[in-house]
């Protein structure tokens, strides 16, 4: 079914999504697009892309598809209430803290 | 007495006010208020008249009648907003040319639309969902040309790797590339 929203993920706030995970950008530059790499303790846990575009509200819908999480997620992570820890544990790459338990 | 004959009974002036009280008048009134004024008159005994009772069903099934009618507009449009919104796409992929890659077998990726706020499809995002690769594109073919050039930097960028750093979504996303696609010498 298609959707109704248009642009949840805008291309701004994918850069977020990439400071907020300390994504690494690994672009090959014969690529069509920027490829970044989110790592946590030297593995490499997720990959996503971002449209090579200086329009800003560009849509990158497809970037929680990328991450593993919900749309809605990946938008919390951009503006700011989910951190890359609580990214992690989503993904299964990381524990829950104790005292969070 | 019916619920709705009730609710009338509760709200007379209301009612009342409406419609006209002379025969003239009410002719031109709604079809369910002629039994409603109808019901309304006194009946000669203090029990209720077997007429009277009839016209109190009848305009019982008469508002139920209209509820219902206007319940089926309502999904009637509904189903056609439904039908109108555009499918997405299962579209196969046959060649990663100029890269030097080609398919194994037969790859089949998804096309969705996104649509805009008047509903018309403003970008188009397409995903092989076996590798998590997605990407978002303004048109069809966009979308697509950006998948498959996505498929072989994701495929390059995970078989630099040694696989002990590949998380859970690398590992899974490596093998379902290996699966459909390799390098051609």
């Amino acid at each position: 079914m298609a959707r109704r929203s248009r642009n949840q993920i805008t291309k701004e706030l994918a850069l977020k999504i990439v400071r907020k995970l300390e994504a690494v950008d690994e672009s090959d530059p014969s690529d069509e697009h920027d490829t970044y790499v989110v790592y946590a303790r030297d593995r490499m846990v997720s990959t996503f892309g971002i449209r090579r575009s200086s329009q800003k509200n560009k849509g990158h819908d497809h970037i929680p598809r990328e991450l593993g999480v919900g749309p809605n997620f990946a938008k919390l992570l951009g503006q700011c209430p989910k951190s890359k820890a609580d990214y992690l544990v989503r993904i299964g790459e990381q524990e829950l803290p104790a005292d969070a338990q | 007495m019916t619920p709705h004959a009730q609710s009338l009974e509760r709200e007379p002036s209301k009612c009342q006010s409406d419609f006209a009280e002379d025969e003239n008048e009410e002719r031109s009134s709604p079809a369910c208020w002629k039994y409603y004024h109808l019901a309304k008159r006194k009946p000669a005994k203090v029990s209720e008249s077997p007429r009277r009772q009839e016209a109190m069903s009848i305009l019982d099934l008469k508002l139920q009648l209209i509820t219902l009618s206007k319940q089926v507009q309502e999904l009637t449009r509904r189903i056609r907003d439904l039908e109108d919104l555009p499918e997405p796409l299962v579209v196969p992929i046959n060649t990663f040319a100029p890269r030097p890659f080609e398919p194994v077998g037969q790859i089949l990726v998804v096309v969705e639309p996104v649509l805009d706020e008047s509903g018309e499809p403003c970008e188009y995002i397409a995903t092989f969902a076996d590798g998590s690769v997605s990407v978002t594109g303004d048109t069809i073919e966009e979308a697509l040309l950006l998948l498959k050039s996505r498929m072989v930097s994701q495929y390059n960028l995970l078989t630099k790797k040694p696989p002990e750093q590949l998380g859970k979504i690398p590992q899974q996303q490596l093998a379902s590339l290996k699966a459909v696609m390799r390098r051609v010498q």
